[in-house]
């Protein structure tokens, strides 16, 4: 409820507000992106397996996010795909998450209907 | 309270992910916008019927040239005098390039050098310098008739870097990272024993590679614009 709350919020200041992010910075953008969305499947399977915590959360999801764009820019400038590194943990994490939630969500499921058939 | 506090920061986070989310979503769609593929594809086709015209017009110069020639010979069928006149005229235009000229001569072929994977490299680039010497040494030895890319070289014609090509005769283009061939018309012995001098003074084996081929037969296109001259003007013609 929160979550599609803020994320509707979220999407509606996005059109509302027009912040032009320069055209150097969008490959920076892209790769705090995809750590933040890292961090949200993380807070998800938290959540799911009762051990989430929400001072980690939001450090993880700015830490994650400013150490992502901040290696991108070093790698950008030394040369070196650094942002590879982080594609490659966070997408790998992300799947990660997305697994244990996956089975996390079919294991209650099943649980619930095993309740209601012993029940009926 | 400790659990209002979570969903109050999951819900604030969610917000900025979705505002990122979004913002940069818009900025790569209004770019894509910007860097419309229909441009590019009317350019194409710009180019290609002013690619056709180009030929047609040729076409047509080519044509009314045939027509003077047969004017200039009927002229002179009346007219025994104007033979020598003829003959004269024929002689300029073969000096200012604005004849098709065929003869025994050399084909020199510059292969600029290529990188590791096929790529050209920026050494590998042929300079118009390298052109013009080249030209300069054809003409020592007594080319009589020159042609770049089949560019016809006159007396009048300029050799220049432009940007990434070369430029000759101020509207032609030479890429500079393909090979380049260079047709003289002349006699052949003496052209290739000129440049083989040239080349054992000049070390070019780092940017390009030079064939020198003799022909017997070799074909040289007309000059095809016309001069106009604005300034010279014959001493005579002023007084």
């Amino acid at each position: 409820m929160y979550i599609i709350f803020g994320l509707l919020l979220g999407v509606v200041l996005g059109l509302v507000l027009k912040i032009n992010i320069p055209d150097q910075f969008t490959s920076y953008v892209s790769i705090a992106i995809l750590a933040c969305i890292d961090s949200v499947f993380g807070a998800i399977r938290g959540n799911l397996y009762k051990n989430f915590q929400a001072d980690i959360f939001i450090s993880g999801f700015f830490g994650n996010a400013i150490l992502a764009a901040a290696l991108a820019y070093l790698g950008d400038k030394l040369g070196v795909p650094i942002y590879l590194a982080a594609v490659l943990v966070f997408g790998g994490r992300i799947f990660d998450n997305f697994a244990n939630i996956r089975r996390k969500l079919l294991e209650n499921y099943k649980s619930s209907k095993d309740k209601n058939s012993d029940t009926v | 309270m400790k659990r209002l506090n979570a969903r109050v920061s999951v819900m604030v986070v969610c917000i900025i992910l979705s505002f990122i989310l979004t913002s940069q979503f818009r900025n790569i769609l209004n770019k894509s916008k910007y860097y419309d593929t229909t441009a590019t594809s009317d350019i194409t086709v710009e180019l290609e019927s002013l690619k056709s015209q180009k030929e047609a017009l040729e076409k047509s110069v080519t044509e009314l040239q045939t027509k003077i020639s047969q004017y200039e010979k009927s002229s002179t069928e009346k007219n025994g005098k104007t033979t020598q006149i003829l003959e004269e005229l024929n002689n300029t235009r073969l000096v200012t390039g604005q004849t098709d000229v065929k003869g025994q001569g050399v084909t020199v072929t510059l292969i600029p050098k290529t990188g590791l994977l096929g790529t050209p490299s920026e050494e590998g680039r042929i300079n118009d310098r390298d052109i013009i010497v080249i030209l300069n040494e054809l003409r020592f030895a007594g080319a009589e008739a020159i042609a770049v890319n089949d560019i016809r070289i006159t007396g009048y014609s300029g050799i220049r870097n432009s940007g990434s090509y070369i430029m000759v005769n101020n509207d032609e283009r030479v890429l500079p990272m393909k090979k380049v061939e260079i047709k003289a018309i002349g006699k052949k012995e003496d052209l290739q024993s000129s440049l083989d001098i040239f080349q054992q003074a000049n070390d070019f084996t780092g940017v390009f590679e030079m064939k020198v081929e003799p022909s017997d037969d070799i074909t040289i296109n007309r000059y095809l614009k016309s001069y106009s001259f604005q300034y010279a003007k014959s001493v005579n013609e002023v007084k």
